[in-house]
């Protein structure tokens, strides 16, 4: 098992304030994932996801408000149609579909999103390293 | 970063007499009056600061400034100095389609895992092992990516490998194949387009081959000027076929229809062909071909290369390609994937209006070889 690197796109209104209710309620999940916020779920475009990778991820795991809750009416159905796009690059890339995901949690979903996190940092952990990492330095 | 006027020198600008030829056929120019090639070598070799973005980044890079030049001025090199500079610097161009066209070939450079972008091949058509190979290039991609303009592009992998066929040669596709580093290359990331060059020459050479056959123009041209690749045969799936039109061996089933044909910069300008794919679509029988005022050398381009500067400029360009084409014919036929995608959209978007039809090369000349056609290697 490798340590890999996992970027969660969170949404301002829905998926975020989910990962904040997972941290009042106490609900952890590992370290590799990194939370990043933004406004809505369909600003996350196919180049951000692939500069994500080139950048060095392992997985990107994009989230947004449940279809019909989207706070900009449909933003959540943009982010939908252009992950599909991505995964099917990622796929034809040679990196893999499994490591980009989309799911949707609301800010009343804590666990929830403490429990996909988890079973997709797994995921991704259990799959090659996609990267060489840099040895470490030890003194 | 390095004074401009030392990658002026290396472009041979100390030869230019400012006759403005470059500019007079500019097709950045034709839209844009702040843009002058002419006016830019000047300005630089009288120690003007040449490094500003909407100069360095503009220049579609088409050549045909060096067409026109009597003094062999290589301008669309020299922007490429500039842009190597540029990008070291970190100021870089507005990529277009949130920076993915730029951000796959980085991937590919970096990473050691295999392209998974097969699926659609049919395995019979294909050789595992022979000497003659079809070069894909970014096809597959670019498939995804402009899904929502029709795409098109795996049929033209797929349109390649039935001409191929039909001469009695069964290609081998690379498994391997990394993106030809075109793009990489004319944006300035020269650090990723080495790595792309050595990953490519490496595959190629150990797959041994004796030719390689292209259907992209941009892929053609820059293994061709930029790869070393020695004993290996470099050739364009129009080359070849103009070859066995010459000797009698290929019969072209009819099609109906008035097309025009679009030079590709990279294959027109770059490699020089433009006979080939003229002489082939003029033996279709009842296909009508008129030519365009602009063709052959001085043929206006797409308006983008390389994925930057998609704005208003780049759709006054290929607005004034597609009327022009209009005039004389009801379908444009090309030879370049990304010619294809930027017509395709402007006829979508700002050029609905225009009755004309895009099509690629490879697709319409398939067409009349399996309905019908007979060829005999």
């Amino acid at each position: 098992m490798t340590e890999p690197k996992v970027l969660v796109f969170a949404c301002n209104w829905c998926s975020y304030a989910g990962a904040d209710l997972a941290g009042i309620s106490r609900r952890s999940y590992p370290a590799n994932a990194l939370v990043l916020r933004v406004p809505c779920s369909g600003r996350v475009d196919p180049g951000i996801i692939l500069k994500a990778f080139e950048r060095g991820a392992d997985g990107v795991l994009v989230t947004g408000c449940h279809p019909g809750d989207c706070h900009y009416r449909t933003g959540n159905e943009h982010a939908a149609h252009r992950v599909e796009m991505a995964r099917t690059l990622v796929e034809q890339l040679g990196l893999g579909k499994e490591r980009l995901r989309i799911e949707w949690i609301s800010s009343s979903e804590g666990e929830r999103f403490a429990a996909i996190v988890t079973k997709f940092t797994q995921d991704v952990a259990a799959s090659k390293p996609l990267w060489e990492k840099p040895k470490e330095v030890v003194a | 970063m390095r004074p401009a006027i030392e990658i002026l020198r290396e472009a041979r600008a100390y030869n230019c007499y400012s006759c403005g030829k470059c500019t007079a056929v500019c097709p950045v120019a034709d839209v844009d009056d702040t843009f002058s090639p002419r006016r830019t070598v000047e300005r630089g070799m009288a120690g003007a600061d040449l490094y500003r973005e909407e100069l360095v980044w503009s220049c579609i890079t088409c050549r045909a400034c060096v067409a026109v030049c009597p003094e062999n001025v290589d301008f669309p090199g020299f922007i490429r100095g500039l842009r190597h500079e540029m990008l070291a610097a970190g100021r870089e161009p507005d990529y277009t389609h949130g920076a993915m066209m730029q951000t796959m070939p980085r991937i590919l450079a970096k990473g050691t895992f295999v392209p998974r972008r097969y699926d659609w091949l049919d395995r019979t058509k294909v050789s595992e092992d022979g000497k003659v190979a079809l070069f894909l290039g970014c096809g597959p991609y670019l498939d995804t990516v402009f899904g929502y303009l029709g795409g098109g592009h795996i049929e033209i992998a797929k349109a390649a490998i039935d001409i191929l066929n039909y001469l009695g040669i069964k290609p081998r596709v690379l498994e391997g194949e990394a993106c030809c580093g075109h793009d990489m290359l004319w944006i300035g990331d020269t650090e990723t387009f080495d790595r792309l060059r050595a990953k490519n020459e490496k595959s190629l050479k150990d797959a041994k081959l004796e030719t390689i056959v292209f259907t992209c123009p941009e892929c053609y041209a820059t293994l061709k000027e930029q790869y070393k690749l020695p004993g290996v045969k470099l050739v364009h799936l129009s080359e070849m076929l103009g070859e066995k039109l010459n000797s009698g061996a290929l019969k072209l089933a009819p099609q109906e229809g008035r097309v025009t044909y679009q030079d590709p910069c990279r294959l027109g300008r770059y490699m020089g062909v433009t006979a080939p794919p003229r002489a082939v679509l003029d033996a279709i029988p009842k296909l009508e071909r008129a030519e365009m005022t602009h063709a052959g050398a001085l043929a206006k381009c797409c308006g983008i290369s390389a994925w930057i500067n998609c704005g208003a400029l780049a759709k006054r360009m290929q607005l004034a390609r597609v009327k022009e084409a209009s005039e004389v014919a009801e379908t444009l036929v090309t030879n370049c994937p990304k010619c294809l995608v930027h017509f395709k959209c402007v006829l979508k978007e700002e050029g609905k209006d225009v009755p004309l039809k895009v099509e690629d090369w490879t697709v319409l000349v398939a067409r009349s070889l399996v309905g019908g056609g007979t060829a005999h290697a």
